[in-house]
């Protein structure tokens, strides 16, 4: 066989490498196909052309734009509220503005996040480039998540910006580093869960508007359900003790409100009530009693109807399985004793995002052959090009066969 | 170093590859032939590791496309019939993002990227937006997007649809150069002439079934010389009327320019003895050409032919 060279210096990588050579020691092209999952080709591509388009700066703009409306707003009200209890400036001003700052940041994280993923492979395929991409060496898995690590560093930068906003809340004190810590990382774990929905969503569904939309349900779905269901299961399975019921179930933990609000409370509250868009924080404060007894009332900004008084909670009930005590982010009774609500919340949410990301390389790589041959018998004209670039070229659409043996 | 047999993709019930047998050799030109819907397509995806056939087996330089996917894909250079280009990049960048993708080390990248823009002529275009070039220039680009990993295989799908004629040339000229790199390639297309110069070999496709395949001079060969090309003097209407009643003509198409192309059985009479039997006929013949058959004669001869 000739050796194919091109007369110029740059251009022969050489036959090792176009053999596909792997690193010598194992370990080493094991940790290099690892990495290459989180730093490859593609996310420096989407990286440059995403910080070219006009969406970038102007989501940037309106962000911080929000964001600042709404630290005003909280100060505002904080202040004013301060102002007439008469009691000044207390350490509960600036926890509240801190959580209402970082819970609109969420918000505004949630609506963008599956809007950012739900076109990277879908808009693939539009482009008619994903063929390109799989044709050369990146593998569908690093294809993958190539597009949710270049989404995510955007929505990195999303949150880098908002520090100078979020640090004025030093001046008014009362939140601690770790909490700010903690509570951005919620931010980013729910990015990437959500992340990955709309990764998922843009590897099953051909069309970007399909796919975002279907993204924006599956993640709603996702926010609320953790929220609501408990309430609905309680009611149904066993509505006569839906007040006097302890603890919630664990998968609640997977609510990225709840998990924020439990970072901020205070660590005597035992959060009953789940807090939808972490402004109400309802909740219960419970007190030992001396003859070996809870004594729990609550303490006001309640969601449910009939939460209102002071509930006597009876001295050990049981617990329902599956269902765990908080008390602040810490988990007192219950499955995993002594663990925070954020490292429950964090594993079950990257668990998510990695099952996702799993079946999209799934349907990227071999399912994408499968369908891509159905697609062609069905509709011949979506295999070819534009119609808009002139005539169209031949797509190859298998004709009837000629005959059974034919 | 491309072997192809029995190879058979079936889409939802249609045989759209139907028992494909055929093999390339090193440094030719192979012309992938057919009308539309024929299966070329589907066959380059195969061997681009794009398509998994239903049965059989496409090897490129000795490795299975279906076991040996990726380093089958370190020796082919795949483009597609549709350009499949990116929005704000610069064509520097987008030669440099797919060499990236071939894991071309990043300090070699800029060097090839600026080579081959020089080999499809775009130097001039590499600091513009891969949106805002002609068709013709997308073309090359991305036909130099197919070698950022200098491939032993290009595998190209027709590569002149929608081009104009100068275009077409140009491709034409980079394809003989590439050839002359000593690449394989392989070049599908329903449009005949611009292969009949290029090839080397070619396979005629049919409804996913291969009707010959082998270098072009067997394939053209049976039916070589079985036409002439006849430029006359005086009235042409009287040649039309005299011709098709000399012995062994069978079939006449008049020209434009006032001549008119014969058609004869070979078994029957031969060049000579027809020019004679012409003059004789009181044909004033000004000058006769024998017409070399080529890829459309023998397209047009197969794809006739009864199916068997």
């Amino acid at each position: 066989m000739s050796q194919a060279t091109l007369p110029v210096a740059g251009l022969d990588p050489g036959k090792d490498e176009r053999a596909g050579r792997r690193p010598a020691s194992p370990w080493r092209g094991r940790l290099e196909s690892f990495t290459g999952l989180f730093w490859n080709p593609i996310v420096e591509k989407e990286v440059l052309s995403r910080m070219r388009s006009w969406r970038a700066p102007a989501a940037i703009s309106v962000f911080i734009l929000i964001l600042t409306l709404f630290g005003w707003g909280a100060v505002a009200i904080a202040t004013s509220l301060s102002a007439n209890s008469g009691a000044g400036v207390t350490p509960g001003i600036g926890l509240g503005i801190f959580g209402g700052l970082m819970g609109t940041e969420l918000v505004l994280i949630i609506f963008l996040a599956p809007a950012l993923t739900a076109g990277a492979i879908s808009g693939e395929k539009e482009r008619q480039t994903l063929d390109l991409l799989m044709v050369t060496r990146v593998r569908p898995g690093a294809i993958v998540t190539g597009k949710l690590v270049s989404s995510m560093l955007f929505i990195l930068l999303l949150v880098l910006i908002s520090v100078p906003l979020l640090s004025f809340i030093f001046l008014f004190g009362g939140v601690e580093v770790d909490q700010v810590l903690v509570t951005t990382l919620v931010v980013m774990v729910t990015a990437i869960g959500l992340g990955s929905v709309g990764i998922f969503c843009s590897a099953l569904i051909r069309n970007t508007i399909g796919s975002t939309v279907v993204a924006y349900i599956l993640s709603f779905v996702l926010l609320v359900a953790p929220a609501i269901l408990p309430f609905f299961i309680t009611a149904v399975t066993a509505p006569q003790s839906f007040l006097q019921q302890r603890g919630q179930p664990i998968y609640q933990l997977g609510e990225p409100f709840y998990t924020m609000t439990a970072t901020l409370a205070p660590a005597s509250t035992n959060n009953r009530t789940v807090a939808i868009g972490g402004v109400v924080s309802g909740g219960t404060v419970c007190t030992s009693t001396p003859n070996g007894g809870t004594q729990c009332k609550s303490t006001g900004g309640v969601v449910s109807p009939g939460l209102g008084g002071p509930i006597a909670v009876p001295a050990t009930p049981g617990l329902p399985v599956g269902s765990v005590v908080l008390q602040g982010d810490e988990i007192v009774e219950g499955p995993l004793q002594h663990w925070h609500a954020w490292q429950i919340f964090t594993i079950m949410d990257i668990a998510m995002a990695a099952l996702l990301l799993f079946l999209s390389t799934l349907l990227v790589s071999s399912g994408r052959v499968a369908r891509a041959g159905r697609a062609a018998a069905r509709v011949p004209a979506a295999m070819s090009g534009p119609g808009a670039l002139g005539p169209p070229p031949d797509p190859d659409a298998p004709l009837p066969p000629p005959g059974p043996s034919a | 170093m491309i072997e192809i047999q029995g190879l058979t993709k079936i889409y939802g019930g249609v045989r759209a590859v139907n028992d494909v047998s055929f093999s390339v050799g090193t440094g030719e030109i192979f012309g992938f032939v057919g009308p539309n819907g024929a299966g070329k397509s589907t066959t380059l995806k195969i061997l681009a590791t794009l398509l998994a056939p239903t049965s059989g087996r496409a090897m490129v330089d000795g490795l299975d496309v279906t076991t040996n996917v990726f380093e089958v894909r370190g020796r082919i250079g795949y483009m597609p019939d549709f350009f499949g280009v990116y929005d704000r990049l610069t064509s520097a960048e987008y030669l440099a993002f797919y060499a990236a993708c071939y894991h071309v080390p990043r300090r070699r990248r800029a060097a090839i990227t600026a080579d081959l823009l020089e080999l499809v002529n775009l130097t001039e275009k590499r600091d513009a937006q891969v949106n805002s070039l002609s068709r013709g220039m997308k073309q090359r680009l991305c036909l130099a997007r197919a070698l950022v990993h200098d491939p032993l295989v290009l595998l190209l799908d027709e590569p002149a649809s929608g081009l104009d004629p100068r275009a077409r040339v140009e491709m034409r000229e980079l394809l003989k150069e590439l050839r002359s790199m000593g690449k394989t390639i392989i070049i599908s297309s329903h449009i005949l002439p611009e292969l009949s110069e290029l090839c080397t070999s070619a396979a005629i496709l049919d409804r996913g079934r291969v009707l010959a395949a082998g270098p072009l001079e067997t394939l053209v060969a049976p039916g070589a010389g079985s036409r002439v090309r006849v430029d006359v003097d005086g009235d042409p209407e009287v040649a039309l009327r005299a011709a098709p009643g000399v012995e062994g003509v069978t079939s006449l198409f008049p020209l434009d320019e006032g001549g008119m192309e014969l058609a004869y059985n070979p078994d029957v009479t031969d060049p000579g003895r027809l020019l004679q039997a012409l003059l004789t006929a009181g044909v004033r013949v000004r000058s006769y050409t024998p017409v070399a058959a080529d890829l459309e004669d023998v397209f047009m001869r197969v794809t006739q032919a009864p199916p068997s």
